[in-house]
């Protein structure tokens, strides 16, 4: 049996008792110090398991169940400390009061009590309203940001970064960037915001949201009948109790998806409206009539190594590390490990990337693409730049006057060193836009790419040198997650969504929902 | 069974959800418990590894190893929290974190855990009356130490000592058992 010695002992279990974090920066740096011995970290991992395994088994469960109502809990957020929740209660007493004072069948005596009661609610709801912008309510987070989203909240219009809360009353409005704005209400809803949609979150209308413009897809977790989820368009309203859907506010009017359960699309002219059903549409016009038909076909191609029998995935990293040995063709970093290093500190980096055998049905038209990485960054100041490959790499070329910084194959140079020249290396005139990485250390980022040139990779596969990155100023490191990624969701892909002429057969795993 | 589950807490099921819960979090939280920086983390850690997994639902394949998939999210959660604890210009954390990962992680089966709490069931009953006591205020009360020490008037230093003792006599009387148990 592997133990500790008496000292790390001792030390361990007084880690154990107090959790003091100097205590355990004690205990690791002993550890680190005995440089790791095998015995010794087997010997703490197991006393460390045996500790944790001890709390489950004497807690008799509890320590089980109180672990999963923690993850549901956290799942469902915590709406009890939500303003709106305090303005539902308000509105709930207030709807209340209203339908009593139309029935007048109650003593005088008791709407005074009534009415009394409704004001020390509204009472209570205004002033928590009055304490200013800094106490308003959060009712949800943006996932993923685009780079040209912005916030509007009170006076104040400004870029919105992902990760940031979202308060009652914002107002977001995607650019023309391509890339989709994610956003997670509490109120059991994903919502995703496609380029140029506006959605508001109105303070006073519980779980609602206000589109005016624009393209947007949701994901709406079971709501009860008389709270459903509702957004408003200038045209109708959707009303919805837990589905998959998406909604189009253009200058004609708004179209309703139904992907999934049905959804009540009313509006003041029709204010019974029509159910829509999964797989059908609805569009409300002026002076037309509600009529549901079936949604047309949304298709999307997902190009990722190890996914639908795809390795066409190329990766490689060109750097001046150790150029004074080679030439000046630097080091380079070919696949064959799950990450592909750039220490920008030490030395210039630029990572390759392109997806080779793309293919789509006959007469396919790319509408979108989107390029997808997994980054580990380490530095909130780090800013990505990138640009579309004009000429060709060999990643075959592995001697040291192979692919490199001076080299694309062997003994073929770039026109400037590491493919720097923006009229030759590079297509002159076209770059992906690249969201800014924000704080996060783990980062999966979405990259718009130009339709027209995605286009051509498809049907000149020999103009497809994909596309490259660097960092816009010397900073800390970056990882690429690479195609050798263990985990298949963190290597990078393309996603291109697509239109057939009617009636070309596609395949199943193309059939997309927005 | 989890793929099925799978199947249902993408349609929405949370009952389904729950369920993929409680089957994989005896694995999730043992794996963090020995490559976490401190015990403590472990269960947040693991708590963080199915909400990435919620939140990302619809994307995971049914057809995949779903525990293989938690245990991935997992590694990468104890190699963050490594990194959090510890500033990223030492290099403490992560190569304590990876030594850990190459020599101190057998990852047991589900069927290989139960085992193991049903040996320490056992092996617990044999503790002396005075150290189980010590171990229930420790575990079941979650009182300190010096908590235990006042309520059994001994000093804190002993009691510290009892458990360190006892769980030496644990692990080797689960080893026993194990050996036992595999013996032909």
């Amino acid at each position: 049996m592997k133990t500790l010695p008496p000292d790390l002992q001792e030390l361990l279990a007084r880690c154990l008792d107090s959790g003091a974090a100097a205590d355990w920066q004690e205990l690791h740096s002993k550890l680190a110090d005995e440089r790791v011995h095998p015995d010794l970290l087997e010997a703490y991992a197991e006393t460390c398991a045996l500790h944790h395994d001890l709390r489950c088994i004497l807690n008799g469960g509890a320590n089980d169940d109180a672990f999963l109502r923690g993850v549901e809990s956290a799942l469902d957020g915590d709406r009890k400390n939500s303003g709106r929740f305090v303005l539902d209660v308000t509105s709930r007493a207030h709807e209340g009061l209203l339908k009593q004072a139309k029935t007048q069948r109650r003593p005088n005596l008791l709407r005074i009590a009534a009415v009394a009661a409704a004001a020390i609610v509204l009472l209570v709801a205004g002033a928590y309203m009055l304490r200013g912008p800094a106490q308003s309510a959060v009712i949800g987070r943006l996932v993923h940001a685009t780079p040209d989203l912005k916030l509007t909240r009170g006076s104040t219009v400004r870029a919105a970064a992902a990760g940031e809360s979202l308060l009652a009353d914002d107002l977001l409005q995607n650019g023309t960037s391509g890339d989709v704005a994610e956003v997670e209400l509490d109120e059991r809803a994903t919502l995703k915001l496609a380029t140029g949609a506006r959605a508001g979150f109105p303070a006073n209308k519980a779980y609602s949201v206000e589109l005016t413009q624009g393209l947007l897809s949701a994901s709406v977790g079971p709501h009860a009948k008389d709270h459903p989820f509702v957004v408003h368009t200038p045209n109708a309203d959707a009303e919805v109790l837990g589905t998959r859907f998406s909604l189009d506010v253009t200058a004609a009017g708004t179209r309703l998806n139904v992907y999934e359960s049905r959804v009540r699309l009313r509006r003041d002219a029709d204010p019974t409206g029509i159910v829509v059903e999964a797989g059908f549409a609805a569009e409300a016009r002026p002076g037309t009539q509600l009529v549901a038909v079936p949604i047309p076909v949304d298709l999307a191609a997902t190009f990722q190594n190890g996914r639908d029998g795809y390795s066409g995935t190329r990766e490689a990293n060109i750097t001046t590390q150790n150029a004074e040995f080679t030439n000046g063709n630097g080091k380079t970093q070919f696949e064959g490990d799950d990450q592909l290093l750039c220490n920008f500190k030490e030395y210039e980096c630029r990572f390759l990337i392109r997806f080779e055998g793309l293919s789509l049905p006959a007469n396919a038209k790319v509408e979108s693409a989107q390029l997808e990485i997994d980054l580990e960054n380490w530095s909130a100041t780090n800013s990505l730049q990138g640009a579309y490959l004009n000429v060709p790499w060999n990643l075959k070329a592995r001697e040291m006057d192979g692919l490199g910084w001076l080299h694309r194959d062997d003994g073929v140079d770039w026109s400037a060193p590491g493919a720097g020249d923006a009229n030759k290396d590079r297509i002159p005139g076209a770059a992906p836009k690249i969201p800014t990485l924000g704080e996060a250390n783990e980062v999966r980022i979405r990259i718009p790419l130009d339709a027209s040139i995605v286009q051509r990779w498809i049907e000149t596969p020999a103009s497809n040198s994909g596309v490259i990155f660097w960092l816009a100023h010397r900073g800390d490191q970056l990882r690429f997650h690479t195609t050798d990624a263990p985990e298949q969701n963190r290597r990078p892909s393309l996603v291109i969504h697509y239109s057939v002429p009617a009636g070309t057969p596609v395949p199943d795993a193309h059939r997309n929902q927005f | 069974m989890s793929a099925e589950l799978l199947v249902r807490a993408q349609g929405g099921d949370r009952a389904a959800i729950a369920a993929i819960v409680t089957e994989h979090q005896r694995v999730v939280r043992s794996y963090l418990a020995r490559l976490s920086p401190d015990p403590a983390t472990a269960d947040d850690l693991a708590q963080d590894v199915f909400l990435e997994a919620f939140q990302v639902l619809q994307r995971i394949d049914p057809n995949r190893d779903l525990r293989s998939y938690l245990l991935g999210i997992a590694r990468n959660r104890a190699r963050m929290a490594w990194r959090k604890q510890y500033s990223r210009r030492e290099v403490t954390g992560d190569a304590l974190f990876e030594a850990l990962e190459t020599h101190a992680i057998a990852l047991p089966s589900t069927e290989q855990l139960d085992q193991r709490l049903d040996d320490l069931r056992a092996c617990l009953a044999r503790l002396a009356p005075k150290a189980l006591q010590v171990f229930r205020l420790h575990y079941r009360d979650e009182l300190r130490c010096d908590e235990v020490a006042e309520r059994l008037n001994m000093t804190a230093g002993s009691i510290r000592s009892i458990l360190t003792r006892g769980r030496d006599a644990l692990r080797q009387c689960i080893e026993t058992r194990a050996g036992e148990a595999a013996a032909p």
